[in-house]
C-alpha cells in the first residue's frame, strides 16, 4: 500500500467513525436544535468530506501512474 | 415544532468529542497528502531534468555515430576502386547509428512522458487542494462553531430535563411539570430558536413524565368560529389535558390592549384544540408560560382572562 493510499484509509476509517457516532447520536437525539445542526453543520460534513475523498482518490491514482510509468 | 427525544444527554458530548477527533485526523491527513504532492512533484521534476540531459547527451551519441558511418562510407568508397564486395564495409556503423537514434527516441519518448505526469500530478494537485481547503475550513472554524452549538444544547437540555421536578396528576401537574426555567447565554437565544427549543423540551419532559399517556405535537383538526376546519397541532395532550407552551414575553404586550388581544387569540386557539372532534368531549386545558410578567397585577389579570375561559394558567420561573 502506498503513503498515499494509507492515508486515504485513515480519512475513510475516520470518517466511517464520525458517521456512526452522528448515526448513533441521531438515534438519541431528535429534535428542531437536531435538524438545525444537521442543516447548519451536518450536512455541510456530508457534501465536502465525500468530494474530498474523490479528490484525494483521484489524486492518489494520478501519482501512482506516475510512479509506476516514469522512469 | 415536533417532540425532542433526547434521551441521553452524553450523544451531545460524545458527538462534539467525534468532531474534535475527526478534525484532528483529517489535519494529519492533509497535511501527509501535502508531503506526497510535494515529494512526488519534486521527483517528477528531477526525471525530467535527467531526461534532459539524457536526450543531449544521446543527440552527441547520434551525431557522433553519423560522423563515423560518413567517415566508414567515405572510407570505403575510396579502397573499393573497382572491387565490388558483397560485404557491407559499414554494417557496424550502421547499425551503431541505429542503436543511437533508438536510445535518444527511448529517451525523448520519458522526457516527454515525465513532463506529461508532471502536468496531471499539478493538475489533480491543483483540484484535490481546492477540497482540501473546504475540508481545512470544515474542521477548524465551522468545526468549533459546531461545537459551540452542542455545548449549548445540552447545557439547555440539562437545564430542562435534570433539575426540573415532576409530580402530582391533573392541571397542578403541568406546574410540576415545567418546574423553574433559567435561561441560559447559549446560540438559543434568538426567539424563533429558542421557542422551539423549549417546547421540544417541555413536551420531552411532559413524555418522561406521563409513559403511554402524554403525545406530544398531536396533530387535530379544529373547528373553526365560521364552522370550517383547519389542522392544528397540540403541543402536549395527557389524557384529554391540552397544554400549550408560550414563550412569549408578556411584559412587552402590556399596553394599548395588545395584552387583551393577545391572549384573546391564545384562548381561541386552545379553545379550539379542546372543541376538536379528534378529542374526546370535555377536553381541558392549560398553558404554560414560560416568562411570566413581573408585574404581580399583570400576572393576576392574565390567570383571570384565562381562567374566566375554563383555560389554567401555570407559570415559569
Amino acid at each position: 500500500m502506498s503513503w498515499l493510499a494509507k492515508e486515504q484509509d485513515k480519512l475513510r476509517t475516520a470518517w466511517k467513525a464520525l458517521q456512526a457516532q452522528w448515526k448513533a447520536s441521531c438515534a438519541l437525539w431528535n429534535d428542531p436544535v437536531q435538524r438545525d445542526f444537521q442543516e447548519g453543520y451536518w450536512s455541510e460534513y456530508e457534501q465536502i468530506i465525500p468530494q474530498a475523498q474523490k479528490a484525494l482518490a483521484s489524486l492518489s491514482d494520478t501519482i501512482a501512474t506516475a510512479r509506476r510509468t516514469v522512469r | 415544532m415536533t417532540g425532542a427525544h433526547v434521551e441521553r444527554l452524553a450523544t451531545l458530548h460524545d458527538l462534539k468529542v467525534a468532531l474534535g477527533v475527526f478534525g484532528g485526523r483529517v489535519q494529519e491527513v492533509l497535511q501527509a497528502v501535502e508531503i506526497e504532492i510535494k515529494q512526488a512533484v519534486e521527483w517528477l521534476q528531477g526525471r525530467i531534468r535527467y531526461w534532459q540531459h539524457e536526450v543531449e547527451i544521446r543527440k552527441i551519441e547520434v551525431r557522433k555515430a553519423e560522423a563515423a558511418l560518413a567517415s566508414c562510407r567515405r572510407g570505403a568508397a575510396l579502397n573499393s576502386g573497382n572491387k565490388r564486395s558483397r560485404e557491407n564495409p559499414c554494417l557496424g556503423q550502421e547499425m551503431a547509428l541505429a542503436q543511437a537514434r533508438a536510445r535518444l527516441a527511448e529517451a525523448e519518448l520519458q522526457l516527454a512522458n515525465a513532463r506529461t505526469c508532471l502536468g496531471e500530478v499539478q493538475k489533480a494537485a491543483a483540484k484535490y487542494r481546492v477540497h482540501a481547503r473546504k475540508v481545512t475550513a470544515l474542521v477548524t472554524s465551522r468545526k468549533e462553531k459546531a461545537q459551540a452549538v452542542l455545548v449549548a444544547a445540552r447545557t439547555q437540555l440539562e437545564r430542562y430535563l435534570g433539575t426540573n421536578a415532576v409530580s402530582g396528576t391533573g392541571s397542578a401537574v403541568v406546574a410540576g411539570l415545567v418546574g423553574r426555567m433559567e435561561q441560559g447565554t447559549v446560540d438559543l437565544s434568538g426567539p424563533t430558536e429558542w421557542g422551539k427549543f423549549a417546547h421540544s423540551a417541555y413536551e420531552e419532559k411532559v413524555e418522561a413524565a406521563f409513559p403511554g399517556q402524554a403525545q406530544s405535537e398531536v396533530r387535530v383538526r379544529v373547528r373553526l368560529p365560521d364552522g370550517t376546519e383547519k389542522e392544528g397541532r397540540i403541543d402536549s395532550l395527557v389524557g384529554t389535558t391540552v397544554v400549550d407552551y408560550k414563550t412569549h414575553d408578556l411584559s412587552k404586550l402590556n399596553e394599548d390592549g395588545r395584552l387583551e388581544r393577545t391572549l384573546d387569540a391564545i384562548c381561541t386557539q386552545v379553545q379550539g384544540y379542546c372543541a376538536s372532534p379528534d378529542l374526546a368531549p370535555g377536553a381541558s386545558a392549560i398553558i404554560v408560560f414560560e416568562s411570566p410578567p413581573r408585574d404581580p397585577a399583570c400576572r393576576s389579570f392574565i390567570e383571570e382572562r384565562l381562567r374566566s375561559r375554563g383555560i389554567g394558567v401555570v407559570w415559569g420561573s
